[in-house]
Order: C-alpha cells, then sequence, then structure tokens
C-alpha cells in the first residue's frame, strides 16, 4: 500500500522557514488514530501516557522501561501491548508509553512495526510503501 | 506513474501552532474537527460534534526539532 507523506512547517539549518516531506503514518486504535511519525532509528515505538489512559491502561502497570533520547536524558515509560490497525491489517504492537514524551506524533519505532511490515521510502516522490510480511 | 498526492498539514496546523493546541484531524486529514490543550480534551471536544474517528496530533510552529532534520 501507498501512503504519502505530509507536508509540515519546519525550518532549515539557517533558520528560513520551510515545509517539509515527512513521513507519517494514521495509526488506527479503538476510538481514535494517531499520527506516527516512522522512525527507523527507534527501537520501539513511544507515545505520551494519555493515549494508553484513553484505552482505560493501567499505565504503571506496564513493564517499565527507559528510553534514552539522543540527548541523553533518560525518561521512564511502560511498555504495554496494545491492538492497532493499518487499512486492513490488525496487530499486536508493543508501545512504551511515558508522561514526559512531549512529542507531536507519536513514535513508530522498529520493534512490532517493521516485523509486520517492509517499508519502501521513497522519498523523492513522496510517498512510502508497506508491504504486509 | 501517476503522481501521489501529499498530504498537506501545512494551513490546519498554522492557526493552532502558537498555543500548541491538541488537534482532532478528519480522517481525510483535510479538516480539523476539534482542538484541546490536552489529548484528551481534543478526543472528548471531537466525539460530541462527530462521529467520525478523529485522527490525533499537536499542533507546533516549527516541526524540525521532532523530525530531526529540515
Amino acid at each position: 500500500m501507498k501512503i504519502p507523506y505530509s507536508l509540515v512547517p519546519s525550518s532549515s539549518p539557517m533558520g528560513k522557514s520551510i515545509i517539509s516531506k515527512t513521513p507519517l503514518l494514521k495509526l488506527g486504535f479503538k476510538g481514535y488514530f494517531v499520527n506516527c511519525l516512522i522512525d527507523t532509528g527507534a527501537v520501539i515505538s513511544v507515545m505520551h501516557s494519555s493515549y494508553g489512559e484513553i484505552l482505560g491502561l493501567e499505565i504503571k502497570k506496564g513493564e517499565p522501561f527507559v528510553i534514552k533520547g539522543i540527548d541523553n536524558v533518560n525518561m521512564p515509560s511502560y511498555i504495554h501491548e496494545i491492538d492497532f490497525f493499518i487499512d486492513k491489517y490488525k496487530f499486536k504492537l508493543r508501545v512504551a508509553f511515558s508522561e514526559g514524551f512531549k512529542f507531536p506524533f507519536g513514535l513508530l519505532g522498529r520493534e512490532g512495526f517493521f516485523d509486520f511490515f517492509n517499508v519502501d521510502f521513497h522519498q523523492k516522490e513522496g510517498f512510502y510503501e508497506l508491504e504486509p510480511n | 506513474m501517476a503522481k501521489i498526492k501529499l498530504i498537506d498539514l501545512t494551513n490546519l496546523i498554522k492557526p493552532y501552532a502558537k498555543d500548541n493546541l491538541w488537534l482532532a484531524l478528519n480522517t481525510a486529514q483535510d479538516k480539523v474537527i476539534a482542538t484541546g490543550k490536552t489529548i484528551k480534551e481534543a478526543l472528548d471536544n471531537a466525539n460530541k460534534i462527530s462521529s467520525e474517528k478523529p485522527v490525533l496530533m499537536q499542533a507546533v510552529q516549527d516541526y524540525s526539532t521532532y523530525i530531526l532534520g529540515y
């Protein structure tokens, strides 16, 4: 399945306002979708704990997990396995929920998601393809 | 090969970016259904006025910090 990149406001290294092509994926949960950034550099998927609370999860009963960011700051989180869907495909995904995750999107990491799908990026053409494994 | 149409979120985000509001977009992502200061508030506000399952994200003025680039 081909999915177009999304355009979001950004800035160049010199501070000039630009528009960035970004690989976002509308990930479906019970009752809502979350726009998630596909991040091949992240081991696991991460979301703000509010998303889990809306699903009825008791966040702190999950598996404790410390997220280490690129700035080397440790962020506590709790992993839960939750149902999600993309188009007609339904899977279980391990997500680290964190109160401290200040991020405008969800983050789709490699574990789980990249086991379910092969992802082929076509940056220049402005889309990526998901192929179920 | 037909050119694929990008999902342009820039104009949807702009009015709400200064306040970093959470957005509930329609499924096609071409309309803002509702907003909120929190994820839950945006979702609750969307559910009050629409039966459509919303797409949630936060509006910010510059995403370069989050997408690690430009």
